[in-house]
């Protein structure tokens, strides 16, 4: 009724203003009437009443104030001013409007990519217990790189594998394996990784059909040739055949046994679809141009390990720390630091968009040709981007400073700060595609055969 | 906007409510029937009447209306409403309280 009465009173401003002046200037006359009555002189008794009355301003305003909402016209004052103001001065008008306007983008641009990127967790079970771990070397460090400096070699890997007291289990995938020919009736570059033998069991991932590795897959290099699938490549490629099961494929003229399907939906960790898995003992298998498990000083392997129940981010970086000081009285005059972070997921490129495609480190011609004008053997330079976003998420890479985009065309520049700045995000793509090339117009991928511009 | 426990303003407001406890009175009024009856004693500042009968009114304590004077003059007259009674008996009862309370502090020896 208050608030009613106070609205009211907004329009009726002048009404309001006419009827206290009356009713105050009735009080004076009154007073002044009574004055004379008591025998003060006409002039004498005027001034008396105003004296008595005090100030009728102060009066008129202290009513008013009854009456209005002193906060609400003060601010609607102070608006039409600033209104007025910015409508004098046009060019400052554009200008301000323009940075704000910039200003606001800018920064939720940076938080769409980076919630995107670096804090959406995994779509695993239980995610937050999952953290990355990527090495940062300092000092005298010989080390060859396969796609991405902060890498870990195979017997790294096992090394921190067998020593951590803060995970359940340590997994390894080697990231940016690409345009692996899958051979028969329907030929493809395929998308694949290689992968810890408990990489499943780590993420507690179940496959929908057969099983996924066991131990004994990763005992000895070469020896047990087994692919899990993942449902896209399942129902696309295999329509979705349960036999398939126990069947072989072609894989970089390799046999594989299919043993099983992951989950629909589960992905892998990279930012762009993984297609199968394949045990990382078959890395020559897939890659016959290089033997890394056996190349100590090489990174080419991605770690990601799921915390014991209570164990604190800062239990697994001193634990983990311990390690890393070990393996480094073995090189002196290097130290290591690790970096560790809860594993995110990455930008997904949209069903459709395509994706990067080049091995690392092959040289073009001996890629036997897979189907062509694929849309798997072109890189938009988004999904370079979105690469380059996968890499700052997995703590990849240093400063990863580079336009980042989404599929709406989006793009936003993104700095984040994890590590000594190694990766722009042109330099991302290059390093994910050991044949590409930043042309300017996009990013020339030499996968299979002639060139492919997207 | 009110602020409780400030003895002076609510006691102005119970004052112009006393006063408007046996008919309508324009502020004037008001002022001049406080001022009498407490034998001169009190006399209520212009300055704060107006903007106490209007908070009064506003507050739905008070009904205004605009009526000839008694020397045939446009003026306001302020009347209690329901509300405004209550108020006045329950600002009564604690006024009551108060100053015996108080008086029985300041009796002891």
């Amino acid at each position: 009724m208050k608030l009613w009465a106070k609205v009211k009173a907004l329009f009726k401003r002048k009404q309001l203003d006419r009827d206290l002046e009356d009713e105050l200037v009735f009080h004076l006359t009154m007073r002044e009437a009574k004055n004379r009555e008591r025998g003060i002189e006409s002039e004498e008794s005027h001034y008396a009443a105003r004296r008595q009355f005090g100030n009728v301003m102060r009066i008129k305003e202290a009513c008013r104030e009854a009456w209005s909402f002193v906060s609400l016209e003060t601010t609607w004052r102070d608006l039409r001013y600033g209104a007025r103001a910015l409508a004098k001065n046009p060019g400052f008008t554009v200008v301000a409007v323009l940075a704000i306007g910039l200003g606001i983008g800018m920064n939720t641009g940076i938080f769409s990519v980076l919630n995107g990127v670096a804090l959406k967790l995994l779509p695993v079970p239980r995610a937050e217990q999952i953290v990355s771990v990527d090495q940062i070397f300092h000092g005298k460090a010989q080390r060859n790189e396969h796609g991405e400096p902060g890498l870990f070699s195979y017997a790294e890997y096992k090394n921190y594998r067998a020593n951590n007291h803060v995970f359940s289990g340590l997994l390894a995938y080697a990231p940016f394996l690409g345009g692996v020919p899958l051979e028969g009736e329907n030929p493809k570059g395929l998308m694949g990784a290689e992968t810890s033998c408990n990489f499943f069991d780590v993420l507690g991932e179940r496959p929908s059909l057969g099983r996924t590795f066991v131990e004994a897959d990763c005992r000895a290099p070469g020896g047990s040739p087994v692919v899990v699938l993942s449902d896209d490549l399942w129902r696309s490629q295999f329509g979705a055949e349960s036999l398939i099961v126990g069947q072989s494929i072609s894989l970089n003229r390799t046999k594989f046994v299919v043993i099983g399907v992951a989950a629909p939906g589960f992905r892998g960790l990279d930012p762009w679809p993984i297609e199968f898995w394949a045990p990382v003992t078959m890395q020559k298998a897939l890659e016959p141009d290089s033997d890394l498990l056996l190349a100590d000083t090489t990174g080419w392997l991605a770690l990601q390990g799921r915390m014991r129940p209570g164990v604190s981010l800062e239990e697994v970086r001193a634990d983990l720390g311990v390690i890393a000081g070990r393996i480094d009285q073995l090189h002196p005059g290097r130290t290591t630091t690790l970096a560790i972070h809860r594993a995110s997921e990455g930008l997904r490129p949209a069903e459709g968009d395509c994706y990067p495609a080049c091995n690392r480190g092959k040289p073009v011609a001996d890629r036997p040709a897979t189907a062509n004008g694929e849309p798997a053997d072109c890189v938009s330079w988004w999904v370079a981007g979105v690469a380059a976003g996968g890499l700052v998420a997995r703590g990849h890479c240093a400063v990863c400073a580079g336009a980042l985009a989404d599929t709406r065309g989006f793009a936003a520049l993104v700095e984040f700060q994890s590590r000594p700045a190694r990766l722009g995000v042109f330099a991302g793509a290059h390093s994910i595609n050991g044949n590409c090339v930043w042309t300017g117009a996009g990013v020339v991928c030499n996968a299979a055969g002639p060139e492919h511009r997207h | 906007m009110e602020k409780e426990g400030d003895l002076m303003q609510g006691t102005l407001d119970m004052l112009v409510l006393k006063a408007l406890a046996r008919g309508s009175k324009h502020g004037y009024g008001v002022a001049e029937w406080i001022h009498e009856s407490s034998n001169d004693v009190l006399r209520v500042e212009e300055g704060a009447l107006y903007p106490a009968l209007h908070r009064l009114e506003l507050r739905g304590l008070l009904a205004a209306e605009w009526g000839a004077s008694e020397n045939n003059r446009r003026a306001k007259y302020y009347s209690l409403t329901a509300a405004g009674r209550k108020k006045l008996a329950e600002e009564a009862e604690y006024w009551r309280r108060m100053a015996g309370a108080i008086a029985s502090v300041m009796q002891m020896a």
